[in-house]
C-alpha cells in the first residue's frame, strides 16, 4: 500500500537580489519563504556558489516552514506578506550575509544559494529544489552626499567691438548724508569754538 | 403709626431705606459640565432677596467676550420672590460652538429696589469628536507583494469618538511625491501605479452608515489594481474627514505593496514515492501512486515555470555487491501511466516541462522503477525536482 505521503508547498521570492557593499562591510539579503499548504515540511539552504575569499552566512541554515496562511487579524508589524489566490500569506525570512574582506578585489560577485525542501526518507526520497542569485557589487568608497556642481558660463568679451567706455562710480545716498551731517556738525562746532 | 418729633413715620423711613441689599445667591451650577456640540445645558442658581426679587439674566463668554443675554437662552427671566418663584433657569445650547471650546457662565439678578448681584464665573467644555482609524487589510506597517496588473482589497475603518462625528469619508491615498502617502489613487483605468477598478470608481468614499454618531462605526473597501513597474514598492493608507469641521481628519497607518512581475510558488503533492516490494529483474514496476495520479506539481504562483528532475542511484551499503539500482532505472513520464513513452531518470537535470504556465491546472507525473539482479534488501535514492523562472531576478535561468 502507499504510505502517507506529504505534500510540498513552496514559495519564494527575496528583498532585494543586488547589493553594493565596502571592502570591510557586509551585505545582507533576505529570502522570503512561503508555504500554502496546512502541512509542516524542512526547508535547508545550501551555499552552491561562491567566489573565494568571499564568507557567506545564512542564518537560519535550516527551519521547519509551517502553513502561512494569515487566518487572524493584527497581522504582525515589520513582516512580509504575500498577496496570493490562495490569500495572504505570512513569509518566513532567511537572511543571507555576504562579508567582504578588506582587500577584496573591486568588482561584481554572484552568489548562489539552494533552497531544498524535504526530507530524505525510506524509498525514493523527493526533494524539491530552487536556485537563488544574490549579486554584490564591491566598492572602495561610498560618496556620503550629493554635491551639486554650479556651472558659471560667462559671456566672451569681444574687445574689438568696445569702441567707448563709460565708468560710474555708484555712491550711497545715506552714507553721503551722514558725511555731511558731520562736517556741518564741526564747522558749527568750531565756529562756537571760535567765537569763545 | 408712630410719629417722631421730626414728623416722619417711622415705617415709611423702614420701607424706603430697608432694602439696601443685594439680592443673594446659592447652589448655582450646571447639570453637566462636558457636552457635545449641539447638546443642552441646565444653567440655574438659587436666589433670595429681603424684599422682592426683580429679574434675572444669563451671561456667557462664548467666544472671547462676556455677553448678556436678553432674548436668548431663556434669559433673562422674570423670578419673583413674591409668587414664591427663586430658582433662575437657563437652558443653554449653541450648535455653531465648536468642539473643544470652553464656556464660561455667570447669572445676574436685581431686585426691586434695583439692586444687583452676580454669581461667581462657572464654566462648561464642549468635547470634541475624533475618528479613530485603522487599516485592516493589507494590514498597517506590513509589506505585502502583489502581482504586477493584478488587483487587490483595501479596507479601512473608522470609529467616531468623543461626541458625533456628522458625515465621514475615506479617501486611499498612495505615496506619489513624498515619503507617506499624499495622493489620492486615481480611478481612470489602467492609470499607474494604482487605479481603483470598481463599476463606478471613486477615491473618496462616503461612510455607507452616516451620519456617525458616538462610537458608531464604518467600514469601507477599495479594490485596487496594481499596474505600476515591478519591483517598486508604494505605501498606501486611507484619510477619513468628516464633514464637521471640529472633527480633525485622521490618517490609518501605511501598508507598503511591493509590485512584483510574478509571484513564484509550486506545490508538490508527495514527498517520497513508494514502489512496495519488487521483485528482481523485473521492468518497469510502476510506483503506487501512479494509478491514482498522486504524482502532481502545481503552480500555486504566476510565473511561467521551467520545471527539471534528476536522481540518484538506490542503494542499500549494508548489503553486499550488487547492491546499487543505478539511477536510469527510475523512469518517469510527464503525459502517460504507460512505461513504453516514460524516459530514464538521470544524475543531471533535465526538462520535465519547459513552460509550466500558472493557468495549466497541474503536471501529472507517472514514476517505474526496473530491478536489476541485485539484493534482496531496502534500497533508498532520492529524486530531485527543481524548478525556475525567468520571471523573476534572483531566480536562476537552469538548475543544475
Amino acid at each position: 500500500l502507499q504510505g502517507e505521503v506529504q505534500a510540498i508547498s513552496l514559495g519564494t521570492t527575496s528583498e532585494g537580489t543586488y547589493a553594493e557593499v565596502l571592502r570591510g562591510e557586509t551585505a545582507k539579503f533576505t529570502i522570503l519563504l512561503w508555504n500554502s499548504e496546512n502541512a509542516s515540511f524542512p526547508v535547508r539552504f545550501n551555499i552552491f556558489q561562491i567566489p573565494n575569499g568571499l564568507t557567506v552566512i545564512i542564518n537560519p541554515k535550516e527551519l521547519k516552514l509551517n502553513y502561512s496562511k494569515v487566518t487572524t487579524f493584527p497581522a504582525e508589524r515589520g513582516r512580509h506578506y504575500i498577496d496570493t489566490k490562495q490569500g495572504l500569506m505570512k513569509t518566513t525570512p532567511v537572511d543571507v550575509l555576504v562579508k567582504v574582506p578588506n582587500n577584496f578585489q573591486i568588482g561584481e560577485y554572484d552568489i548562489y544559494i539552494n533552497i531544498v525542501a524535504g526530507e530524505i526518507t525510506a524509498g525514493v526520497s523527493t526533494l524539491f529544489e530552487k536556485t537563488l542569485k544574490f549579486t554584490v557589487k564591491v566598492i572602495s568608497y561610498r560618496p556620503k552626499s550629493t554635491t551639486t556642481t554650479i556651472k558659471i558660463v560667462e559671456e566672451p568679451v569681444t574687445v574689438d567691438k568696445i569702441t567707448g567706455m563709460v565708468t560710474r562710480t555708484f555712491f550711497n545716498p545715506y552714507l553721503i548724508f551722514i558725511t555731511l551731517l558731520v562736517i556741518v556738525i564741526l564747522f558749527v562746532v568750531w565756529r562756537i569754538y571760535k567765537n569763545e | 403709626m408712630d410719629v417722631d418729633s421730626d414728623g416722619w413715620a417711622e415705617k415709611c423711613l423702614s420701607g424706603t431705606w430697608g432694602d439696601g441689599a443685594s439680592p443673594r445667591y446659592s447652589l448655582n451650577n450646571s447639570n453637566v459640565t462636558s457636552i457635545c456640540s449641539g447638546d443642552a445645558v441646565l444653567i440655574y442658581a438659587n436666589w433670595t432677596d429681603d424684599v422682592a426679587l426683580n429679574y434675572s439674566w444669563l451671561s456667557t463668554n462664548e467666544t472671547g467676550q462676556w455677553k448678556n443675554y436678553t432674548a436668548n437662552y431663556g434669559s433673562p427671566i422674570d423670578i419673583n420672590l413674591t409668587s414664591g418663584q427663586t430658582w433662575s433657569n437657563f437652558t443653554w445650547k449653541n450648535s455653531s460652538v465648536t468642539g473643544g471650546t470652553t464656556v464660561a457662565w455667570r447669572i445676574y439678578a436685581n431686585d426691586s429696589s434695583g439692586n444687583e448681584n452676580v454669581t461667581g464665573d462657572m464654566t462648561f467644555t464642549l468635547q470634541s469628536s475624533w475618528l479613530e482609524v485603522n487599516l485592516v487589510y493589507p494590514p498597517g506597517g506590513t509589506t505585502t507583494d502583489i502581482d504586477q496588473n493584478s488587483t487587490f482589497t483595501v479596507n479601512a475603518s473608522v470609529y467616531c469618538r468623543g461626541c458625533d462625528c456628522g458625515n465621514v469619508n475615506g479617501t486611499i491615498r498612495y505615496n506619489a511625491s513624498s515619503s507617506n502617502p499624499d495622493t489620492a489613487i486615481n480611478t481612470t483605468t489602467g492609470d499607474k501605479p494604482f487605479f481603483v477598478q470598481e463599476s463606478s470608481a471613486l477615491a473618496m468614499k462616503q461612510c455607507p452608515t452616516n451620519p456617525l454618531s458616538e462610537n458608531e462605526f464604518c467600514n469601507i473597501s477599495w479594490t485596487i489594481n496594481a499596474t505600476g513597474n515591478y519591483i517598486n514598492s508604494w505605501l498606501i493608507g486611507i484619510l477619513f474627514n468628516s464633514s464637521q469641521t471640529d472633527v480633525t481628519q485622521n490618517h490609518t497607518g501605511n501598508a507598503t505593496k511591493r509590485i512584483v512581475e510574478c509571484l513564484d510558488s509550486v506545490s508538490f503533492a508527495w514527498n517520497s514515492i513508494d514502489f512496495s516490494t519488487l521483485v528482481p529483474s523485473t521492468n518497469y514496476n510502476k510506483a503506487l501512486g501512479n494509478d491514482n495520479q498522486l504524482y502532481n506539481i502545481t503552480n500555486l504562483g504566476t510565473c511561467t515555470l521551467t520545471v527539471w528532475i534528476k536522481g540518484t542511484d538506490l542503494q542499500n551499503t549494508s548489503l553486499q555487491y550488487p547492491n546499487t539500482i543505478a539511477v536510469g532505472n527510475l523512469s518517469w513520464s510527464n503525459t502517460t501511466n504507460v512505461s513504453m513513452s516514460s524516459y530514464n531518470m538521470t544524475k543531471n537535470y533535465v526538462i520535465l516541462n519547459s513552460s509550466f504556465t500558472p493557468n495549466v491546472l497541474n503536471i501529472t507525473t507517472y514514476y517505474w522503477l526496473s530491478v536489476p539482479a541485485v539484493w534482496a534488501g531496502r534500497y533508498n535514492g532520492t529524486m530531485t525536482i527543481c524548478t525556475n523562472t525567468s520571471q523573476q531576478s534572483g531566480i536562476v535561468d537552469n538548475c543544475v
